[in-house]
């Protein structure tokens, strides 16, 4: 017997699409663009230019972010239009899970050469699968033991130099 | 003829060699297997193995790549068919009659003609990469500078086009990937771009922990993000027996293999077309020619036999730009091209004279891996179908592990898994407002190629922009890319409408 799968997972990332003036999602994402390419245009003056006939350093990366900078214009500006289908400012809800891992990650990036591979792995995995995930405490340094264990001897065995750390594993 | 025999021999010298047919076996496996899991796609698992194929020989590791991206075809349609949820982006037109003939209890012909249909389509698809690629390679020992730029500049203007729901979106993407190729030395003059004094950036952005960020580690936040019900984990049915189709299928449906084999074959290599583009393509070609139009969408088999072969041939055609002229066309075979770069190979029309075995020994290890996908499919599919039970919760910190260990792995620098998660994290905000990663990936990948051959073609002509215009091929392919900018007409827009998981066009 098949069970109909209602596909909400799918819906809850898909861009929604509304008429301009509603939203402004396409606003913030375009002038964060345009900002970005004013800066690339800034720092790209100070590099060479040459000629269009011997283009030097800064000719490409002045033409790519002038181009950035029209077109992210044109993301903002045809909001305005009537009739555009524009995107639906994204919903935060489960924004806390993501912050915490990037927050994990890091601590583990700056954490991994004197804690070692294995330790750190282990309580990396610990944390995201218990912390975050919230997997059973059993399940979960079950899953992180194995994982740590048998990533390290796949990278080791492919030669992969993992760090080994203060502690002796 | 004697060619032929002779290039096949050498290929499948290399490709059968027990470490070949390993990394083989484990590629189309692995492709299996994400093919299965929604969420995880084929580019991203490409780019969460890239380091590991640092450390393993290139043909091994392209073999090992080529398999998880044909695989993951293979793998797509099993949750489009009983659960209307497409594994991957190339299975989402198989929802549409796949899902109906699994409401009407022929769940096993849908999965079976899908099966059949993709080796069909993958074996034929080979035979065409191994009979156009040689005379295409041909073709480009003539290309120069200009020809390439022309190439690149089609390419990315193509991709921007078409595999894309928003052209000026994808652009952008496009733009911002070619900013971040500018960063490092610069390729002719050896000034410095953007490095800012640190020494990180002044090699330029490192590729692998890039890629892994934008593709993998962002997946995982966008997964993360959705609240995981207990409706929301798929729940595959067990115990399916009869994956063989009648003769009436095979008569249904046996032309709309070929047809889709064709079309899949023709789009796929076209530079940013792709796999995905020919299932909607091979779909709508179907219906325009089948004499019951009406069957479509209510679990004709036709709908899922033309559309699984489609996305099979297109991969193998997909390989055809990058093996004779060294540019990818997608982001899979850009994530390849990062690949052989690693090992110190440039694809493209010198691989096939400077490295026969490489070349052959990829081709023939496709239809090594198309025997093992059929192999393996038609006994274990009830097995595979399990797949979709492993709780998300697990997979993602599993998945979070490769990145780390991937990342650290390239260089032993901590500073690489920052950068991952620098770009999961743009990764994860453009998805959410609506942009894609895969013009960015391709176009930070073409950069240094472009401005190479941009600059050389003005040495060449003295600075005439004129070369890029009066010669044949080049002026005809920019003549092209230009009026794929100034004409909305030929825009090809299709969008997943939120919660339908039914592609339409518009």
């Amino acid at each position: 017997m098949l069970r109909r799968h209602e596909a909400a997972s799918q819906s809850a990332n898909s861009p929604g699409y509304r008429r301009a003036g509603q939203t402004n999602a396409d606003r913030l994402s375009g002038s964060v663009l345009f900002l970005f390419a004013l800066a690339v245009i800034w720092q790209a003056s100070k590099f060479p230019f040459g000629t269009i006939r011997a283009p030097d350093s800064g000719f490409l990366p002045m033409s790519f972010a002038i181009t950035l900078a029209l077109m992210s214009a044109l993301i903002v500006l045809r909001t305005w239009l009537p009739r555009t289908a524009v995107t639906e400012m994204p919903a935060w809800g489960g924004m806390g899970r993501v912050v915490a891992t990037v927050m994990a990650l890091v601590v583990y990036a700056s954490a991994v050469d004197w804690l070692g591979y294995l330790l750190s792995t282990l309580l990396i995995m610990l944390l995201l699968l218990r912390g975050i995930e919230r997997t059973g405490w059993g399940m979960s340094l079950l899953i992180a033991c194995i994982s740590a264990v048998a990533s390290y001897v796949l990278f080791r065995q492919l030669g992969v130099a993992l760090p080994q750390g203060a502690l002796p594993f | 003829m004697p060619d032929v025999l002779h290039n096949l021999a050498l290929g499948f010298s290399t490709s059968m060699t027990p470490l070949n047919l390993f990394y083989c076996f484990v590629g189309v496996l692995l492709g299996q297997i994400v093919g299965v899991l929604p969420g995880l796609g084929s580019a991203a698992t490409i780019a969460l193995l890239l380091p590991i194929t640092y450390y393993i020989p290139a043909t091994s590791a392209i073999i090992m790549l080529a398999g998880i991206w044909y695989g993951s075809m293979y793998g797509g349609s099993i949750t489009s068919i009983l659960l209307r949820v497409p594994g991957e982006a190339t299975s989402v037109m198989t929802c549409v009659d796949g899902y109906e003939m699994a409401r009407k209890g022929r769940a096993g012909p849908a999965l079976g003609i899908s099966v059949f249909g993709s080796f069909i389509a993958g074996t034929l698809g080979v035979l065409g990469l191994m009979f156009l690629a040689p005379a295409l390679a041909q073709v480009a020992l003539d290309f120069g500078p200009p020809e390439y730029f022309a190439l690149m500049v089609l390419g990315l203007t193509l991709v921007s086009y078409l595999a894309s729901k928003s052209v000026p979106k994808a652009l952008c993407m496009a733009m911002v990937g070619l900013v971040l190729g500018t960063v490092g030395l610069d390729p002719v003059r050896s000034t410095e771009r953007f490095s800012f004094g640190i020494l990180t950036l002044q090699g330029g952005i490192e590729m692998i922990p890039m890629v892994m960020g934008l593709l993998g580690l962002s997946e995982v936040f966008i997964m993360l993000e959705r609240q995981t019900r207990s409706e929301d984990i798929v729940q595959a049915p067990a115990g399916l027996r009869n994956l063989m189709p009648t003769r009436r299928d095979w008569r249904d449906s046996s032309g709309s293999i070929g047809r889709g084999t064709v079309v899949g074959f023709l789009v796929g290599i076209l530079p940013g077309a792709g796999a995905t583009i020919a299932t909607f393509v091979a779909y709508a070609v179907e219906k325009r020619f089948s004499r019951h139009p009406e069957r479509f969408g209510t679990g004709a088999i036709e709908g899922v036999a033309a559309p699984e072969s489609a996305n099979n041939s297109a991969t193998a055609a997909g390989f055809i730009p990058l093996l004779t002229l060294g540019i990818p066309g997608n982001v899979v075979t850009a994530l390849m091209l990062g690949a052989f770069l690693l090992h110190g190979i440039t694809p493209g029309p010198t691989l096939l004279t400077e490295k026969p075995e490489m070349f052959w020994g990829i081709i023939t290890s496709m239809y090594v891996g198309n025997i093992i996908l059929l192999v393996l499919n038609i006994p274990l599919i009830s097995l595979f179908t399990r797949i979709t039970r492993v709780p998300p919760a697990i997979l993602r910190p599993i998945i979070v592990l490769f990145c780390l260990a991937g990342a650290y792995g390239v260089n032993n620098n901590p500073v690489d898994i920052v950068v991952m998660v620098v770009f999961g994290i743009v990764g994860y905000l453009i998805t959410k407002f609506g942009y894609e990663p895969a013009p960015l990936v391709l176009a930070f990948v073409l950069e240094p190629m472009v401005e190479i051959a941009l600059r050389q073609s003005l040495i060449l002509s003295q600075g005439s922009f004129l070369i890029f215009f009066n010669r044949p091929i080049t002026g005809t392919l920019l003549a092209l890319a230009l009026f794929m900018i100034v004409s909305p007409l030929f825009r090809y827009r299709y969008r997943l409408y939120p919660g339908s998981g039914v592609p339409r066009a518009r």
